[in-house]
């Protein structure tokens, strides 16, 4: 068995030199690909966006409007018709709304139920604010996801969106200026006195007139 | 290429890329400071208020807003893909809507009604919705 190994590693096929390099040659053949890194675009600058103190940042008590029910209703069916329409919706029925509305009503209350849960859970019932680790625990349970996902939504469903949506009214802007500008010369062009002589007056005419001037 | 080499760091099995969640929420949260949520602040502080939550923290008013908006908008997401997908199962996929004229419509409207909102809010959220008794 053992001379069998020996047979194998000897023989010209499997070169065991190769296999096992040496202590002198690690050391000195580093391989080119360490020696000269490349950077390619794929990899993003890091850069550090120091936050400003303010009174949001550091979450000092800010006075919100209080609102009845009839106009949290109100302001959930509007904000539905808006976030529809932003999801290419052009038309929506007026049961599905009230039904749309009703679903958001429940959310918020199962959120703020399992806020309350959590909250009895950790024996703080007497407590009534609510910090992050509270809310990211409450969202968990309720959704199943992370609230750090609020972050992609944010910057997908959001930024980008309005970017894209900026983008295209910028270009159209673009396109209906120069349209504007080409119109502009071409209207002052028409204007010039010389303009129509080119055109219509005959040769003839025009040094009969210019005769008669003199 | 881009295959071969991850087969090869892989070892030949099928592993998902680690796809991050989001950002931390500590770097997350003084973004939100200068963005105004479709779903004012007073609407989530009225719930807050409404179950005895203190709503002290701005910060937390805020993330609950976009919660819910988040919420809307995967809805409303999931409802038009079942819209799309049984208007297209209705029409078959070789038909193209035409006009009077007989020329193909490019946009097509697109209504939310309550066949395709109750699948969508019954998958993700598993809210059960049911039309009234007295309805049927």
């Amino acid at each position: 068995m053992i001379q069998e190994l020996i047979d194998t590693s000897i023989s010209d096929q499997y070169n065991f030199q190769q296999l096992v390099p040496t202590l002198k040659e690690s050391l000195d053949a580093i391989p080119k690909q360490i020696s000269t890194p490349k950077y390619n675009d794929k990899f993003n600058k890091l850069c550090f966006i120091p936050p400003i103190p303010s009174n949001f940042t550091s979450g000092k008590r800010k006075e919100i409007h209080k609102v009845n029910k009839t106009c949290v209703q109100l302001a959930l069916k509007k904000s539905i018709c808006g976030l529809t329409r932003l999801t290419d919706y052009t038309d929506i029925s007026e049961s599905s709304l009230t039904m749309f509305a009703d679903s958001v009503d429940h959310f918020f209350k199962s959120l703020m139920e399992s806020i309350v849960t959590i909250l009895s859970n950790d024996d703080r019932e007497t407590e009534t604010d609510v910090d992050l680790m509270t809310f990211e625990r409450a969202y968990f349970a309720l959704t199943g996801e992370s609230s750090t996902c609020f972050f992609n939504y944010f910057k997908k469903e959001i930024f980008d969106k309005h970017q894209q949506t900026v983008g295209n009214f910028t270009q159209k802007v673009s396109e209906l200026r120069n349209i504007v500008e080409s119109h502009q010369s071409m209207m002052n062009e028409i204007h010039q006195p010389d303009f129509y002589q080119g055109f219509f007056v005959k040769e003839e005419v025009k040094q009969e007139f210019d005769d008669y001037e003199t | 290429m881009e295959n071969n080499e991850q087969k090869l760091t892989n070892f030949g099995i099928h592993r998902p890329k680690e796809t991050s969640s989001g950002q931390a929420l500590s770097e997350f949260l003084p973004q939100l400071e200068t963005y105004t949520p479709v779903i004012p602040d007073a609407v989530a502080s009225y719930y807050m208020n409404a179950s005895g939550l203190n709503c002290s923290d701005p910060r937390i008013v805020r993330l609950i807003s976009i919660a819910a908006q988040k919420f809307i908008s995967d809805v409303a997401n999931d409802a038009l893909q079942h819209c799309k997908t049984r208007s297209s199962a209705t029409q078959g996929n070789n038909k193209i809507q035409k006009d009077k004229d007989g020329k193909p419509i490019k946009d097509k409207k697109f209504t939310l009604t309550v066949e395709d909102l109750a699948p969508a809010l019954n998958e993700n959220y598993g809210i059960t919705v049911r039309k009234a008794h007295y309805f049927v």
